[in-house]
């Protein structure tokens, strides 16, 4: 459980750099909704800055059109005085007196004369009447005769320009009636002041912005660059008015306010995503430990059981042990007695007593060995005392051992043995180990077979080999083998190879089993030479 | 040690049966047998008689050490 605690979630430590996947989306679908509320605000600034532009240059384009229609009617009414007044060109005066403003610099009428035209009438700062209106002027005069409604034009005058509005046949029949208003040719580049103060005008003499017609501008920047561009009429023509804005006409706030949006959005976006990304790792790294936990618990809960069945396990076989130990010492006196007995009464029968009498002895005998046999290793068992080590020859014990349980009727022995090899080991028990395993090597095969018995070194221990040609163990008996009181014999309490496993294990060594149903069996004992002394576990 | 006759055996076992059986069985084949059930009673015997052979449970109540030793001495002085 500590171990699970220190050594923390594998969450922790992944994706430290990356971002994960739902922090991604998020940003993302926030990043995307932040980017377009900015691009369609900023479109939607801009329309109206647009809509702004054009409603002004509408407003000045009505008021610079409404001037000229003044400039036309007076036109017009002084015709018809003129044309009225019959020559009399003070009457002509008088009237034109209150149409001269502070800009109309002159009013003339001019009759056709010939092939000339000639000044009929004059107010202001005009020709004197009789005079021969220059050739220069006369292609206006002509698109005033041949025109119905009022025309304009641009006539020099020395250094500076005259704008001269021209009204045909307005007294008379061949007459045209003039106005003319000075003014430096070219852009006067002055800015304007009033309700159109912030913005760049240039108006043109046409319904193109062709330089070649340009009147006046407040800029010398043309063409304006982003203009509205609002066409008006002014007398029978059509004059062109442009307009931009150099600052917002929407105000600086509602310009700024797309990115306003996309400053404020990105921030609340990354917060969001952080957020996200903390929550996610947060539950990321929560279900880890639960998993952790919850393995570890497992885990100990398995070790816990498994060290409870050991505990029950070694208590059993302590009771087996204990109870091995009574039955065998309660046992073994009377079975000594029984076999002292049996033989008095074999030998007191002699050669008197009948076939079956000694036939039923000898069968008492036989049964009482085996008896003798049993308790023999439950004392065996029971007694596991520590080995008393002395030098012993592997070859002389086999040829020993085999001679004390030498082969059954149908078994061969093989032996490869090499005669050299010595083990510091308690004779007795190695003894007792090599009586074992071969007489369960006889008994593995009740019809007969071959035993081989091996003893070889291997590096620095020696390898003690016993096979048969047996029936052979399945995977399931293999396992149980070694357990104390487990036999698949009809006739055994199962503590042979228990005892063997022990005495084995006493001496440091190691033993197992390799058994292929239904060729064989193999024991394998091995123990070093000069293996230390194992005190034996009780 | 007399040739002609049967050895003298002295029987050790304190458990009585074991020992009777022992004694029966001896004295079929012809030897002239005692028996002591417990190491004191044995080591007397030894001093005061003169067995030829003594057959004792080691594993028994009461002096089976002296007995042991007793016996073992006999056995010097026998040769």
């Amino acid at each position: 459980m500590a171990e699970a605690t220190v050594a923390a979630p594998k969450a922790r430590g992944r994706g430290r750099l990356r971002l994960r996947l739902i922090s991604v989306v998020t940003l993302i679908i926030l990043g995307a909704a932040v980017v377009a509320s900015s691009v369609i605000t900023q479109r939607a600034i801009r329309d109206q800055e647009r809509v702004l532009l054009q409603e002004r240059t509408g407003e000045a384009a009505s008021v610079l059109g409404s001037a000229f229609a003044g400039i036309q009617q007076s036109l017009s009414l002084l015709g018809t005085i003129a044309g009225a007044g019959q020559g009399r060109s003070s009457l002509f005066a008088s009237a034109a007196r209150s149409a001269l403003t502070s800009s109309t610099e002159g009013l003339v009428v001019t009759a056709q004369r010939g092939t000339g035209m000639v000044v009929t009438a004059t107010a202001g700062d005009a020709p004197a009447v009789g005079q021969v209106i220059p050739a220069d002027q006369e292609p206006l005069a002509h698109r005033a005769l041949s025109t119905t409604g009022m025309v304009s034009g641009v006539l020099p005058n020395g250094s500076r320009s005259w704008l001269a509005f021209a009204l045909g046949n307005a007294a008379g029949p061949g007459t045209v009636v003039w106005a003319r208003v000075p003014f430096s040719a070219g852009s006067t580049a002055q800015a304007l002041t009033g309700p159109w103060g912030n913005l760049n005008l240039a108006l043109y003499l046409s319904s193109r912005p062709d330089p070649a017609t340009l009147l006046v501008a407040t800029t010398k920047n043309l063409p304006l660059a982003g203009g509205i561009q609002y066409p008006f009429a002014v007398g029978a023509e059509t004059w062109l008015l442009v307009a931009s804005s150099p600052s917002p006409l929407v105000g600086r706030l509602a310009q700024d306010t797309p990115w306003i949006i996309l400053i404020i959005g990105v921030a609340v976006a990354a917060l969001v995503t952080t957020v996200v990304e903390a929550q996610s790792r947060r539950r990321d790294y929560a279900a880890a430990l639960v998993e952790e936990r919850t393995a570890s618990l497992r885990q100990a809960v398995t070790e816990l059981e498994q060290t409870q069945a050991q505990l029950v396990r070694q208590e059993k076989m302590a009771a087996m042990g204990q109870l091995a130990s009574t039955v065998g010492h309660e046992l073994r006196n009377p079975l000594a007695v029984i076999m002292n007995v049996l033989y008095l009464l074999e030998t007191i029968a002699g050669a008197e007593g009948s076939e079956a009498m000694l036939r039923h002895l000898a069968t008492a005998k036989r049964e009482t060995s085996a008896a003798t046999l049993i308790v023999a290793d439950l004392l065996d068992y029971s007694a596991g005392r520590t080995p008393m080590r002395a030098p012993v020859q592997l070859a002389d014990l086999v040829a020993e051992a085999l001679s004390v349980v030498p082969p059954p009727a149908g078994i061969e022995v093989v032996r490869h043995v090499d005669p050299d090899i010595a083990i510091d080991a308690d004779r007795d028990q190695m003894r007792q180990v090599l009586l074992n395993l071969i007489t369960n090597g006889y008994d593995a095969m009740p019809g007969g077979g071959i035993l081989d018995v091996s003893v070889r070194s291997s590096g620095d221990s020696a390898r003690i080999t016993v096979s048969d040609t047996g029936t052979g163990m399945d995977e399931e008996t293999q396992a149980s083998i070694f357990t104390p009181f487990f036999t698949t014999k009809s006739r055994g309490v199962g503590l042979g190879l228990a005892v063997t496993k022990r005495v084995i294990e006493a001496h440091g060594g190691t033993i197992s089993v390799q058994s292929t149903p239904p060729v064989g069996t193999s024991f394998t004992v091995t123990v070093r030479v000069g293996a230390p002394i194992v005190s034996v576990p009780r | 040690m007399n040739m002609t006759k049967q050895p003298d055996v002295l029987v050790v076992d304190d458990e009585p049966r074991m020992r009777d059986t022992l004694v029966a069985i001896l004295e079929l084949q012809g030897y002239c047998v005692s028996s002591a059930p417990d190491g004191e009673t044995a080591c007397a015997a030894v001093q005061d008689g003169s067995f030829d052979v003594v057959v004792m449970d080691i594993r028994m109540p009461g002096l089976v050490a002296e007995a042991s030793r007793a016996v073992k001495d006999l056995s010097q002085v026998a040769e």
